[in-house]
């Protein structure tokens, strides 16, 4: 019996872990996502200062998310969204072509990462 | 290399610890359920070994969650046996009475030749010699043999003797050992006592066994022929 309630301990802990995983990871997308818009929207207003801006909160407030969640996801996931984060701020401040299409691959990526990470029937299969 | 080597130290504590929580019955013969669970974990473990990328809590999650699952699964067998029916299944018997039951063993996928390969390791080499031999959940077959054929017990024969446990080492290595003087119901002094009287002390001593009759074998670190001792009832060594 004991051994059965150790496992019913280790069974709450690790579903806990998983909730509180999930909804910080879809809390953080959807936030990334907001933020994503809003760059896009600047750029294509063609205010690039505020869309480097928005693209610095944006590395900033993924860069603050990554360190909680390296110990959660797998790494190879994280740091390709890393990669885009860290090269946009540039890409916009640099005026290149290529921002608006890494803020879509960006935007692609974070809605995979939060499929990811909530169970849905496509995501469990 | 540091990061992998402290990931192995931890996942090494972790599956000895799984296999723990699993108990005792998972270290005997596997159920197919058991078998199953122990490759997976087996696997599993080696994953966020090999692969740095994979966070330890992600590789040890499966492990975990496996081990717990055949936990409360083994629980709930033992509460309801429809259910162990269904994941374990039941023993099928394949001969009864002598006679094989050819229907048996096809639902079962037996051949001939597995069923002499299996008699031949409960080393029964005729087939004639067998009473009854069931397939356990397990796979593995017990036999029992004709009473005829059977090697005759003492009981047979008429023989009286007495059920005893077997001995227990009481010192190992000049180490005395607390549990099995206490369930034998002996005293260290008793212990010394018998020493002294045989000329030895405790730290000389290689191995000594005793049992509940008040049997001991004696063998020192020096290699000196064993003593095999026995205590009459007023408590006087026998040598023998």
């Amino acid at each position: 019996m004991k051994r059965v309630k150790i496992c019913v301990c280790i069974l709450t802990m690790l579903l806990t872990l998983g909730i509180v995983s999930g909804v910080l990871t879809g809390r953080q997308c959807s936030r990334m996502t907001g933020l994503i818009d809003r760059t896009a929207a600047y750029l294509t207003e063609g205010d690039n200062r505020s869309a480097a801006e928005t693209a610095a909160s944006l590395e900033h407030s993924w860069g603050r998310f990554r360190r909680r969640m390296r110990l959660l996801m797998n790494n190879s996931r994280l740091s390709e969204l890393d990669r885009i984060c860290s090269r946009l701020e540039h890409l916009i401040k640099s005026s290149s072509g290529d921002a608006e299409a890494e803020l879509a691959e960006l935007r692609h990526m974070t809605e995979q990462l939060k499929r990811s990470e909530i169970p849905y029937l496509t995501s469990i299969f | 290399m540091s990061v992998v080597l402290l990931r192995s130290l931890i996942l090494y504590i972790l599956v000895i610890a799984a296999v723990r929580l699993m108990g005792k019955r998972q270290l005997g013969e596997l159920q197919p359920s058991e078998l199953v669970i122990t490759i997976l974990v087996s696997n599993i473990a080696t994953l966020p070994i090999e692969n740095t990328d994979i966070p330890l809590i992600v590789g040890v999650t499966p492990i975990l969650a496996l081990v717990c699952f055949e936990v409360i699964v083994s629980w709930l067998n033992l509460r309801h046996p429809k259910l162990r029916r269904v994941i374990s299944g039941t023993p099928k018997i394949i001969i009864s009475d002598g006679r094989i039951d050819p229907d048996v063993m096809r639902s079962l996928r037996f051949s001939v030749d597995d069923l002499m390969m299996a008699l031949r390791g409960s080393d029964i080499f005729d087939i004639a010699d067998v009473q009854l031999a069931m397939v356990e959940t397990t796979g593995s077959i017990s036999v029992m043999k004709k009473r005829s054929t059977d090697t005759p017990e003492r009981r047979d024969l008429g023989i009286l003797c007495e059920d005893s446990d077997p001995p227990y080492v009481v010192i190992s290595d000049g180490v005395v050992i607390d549990n099995a003087v206490m369930t034998l119901g002996l005293s260290e002094s008793v212990l010394q006592k018998i020493l002294g009287d045989n000329g030895l002390r405790a730290e000389e001593v290689f191995i000594m066994t005793a049992d509940s009759g008040g049997s001991f074998f004696i063998a020192d670190k020096k290699g000196h022929q064993p003593l095999c001792i026995t205590l009459d009832k007023e408590g006087k060594n026998e040598k023998s």
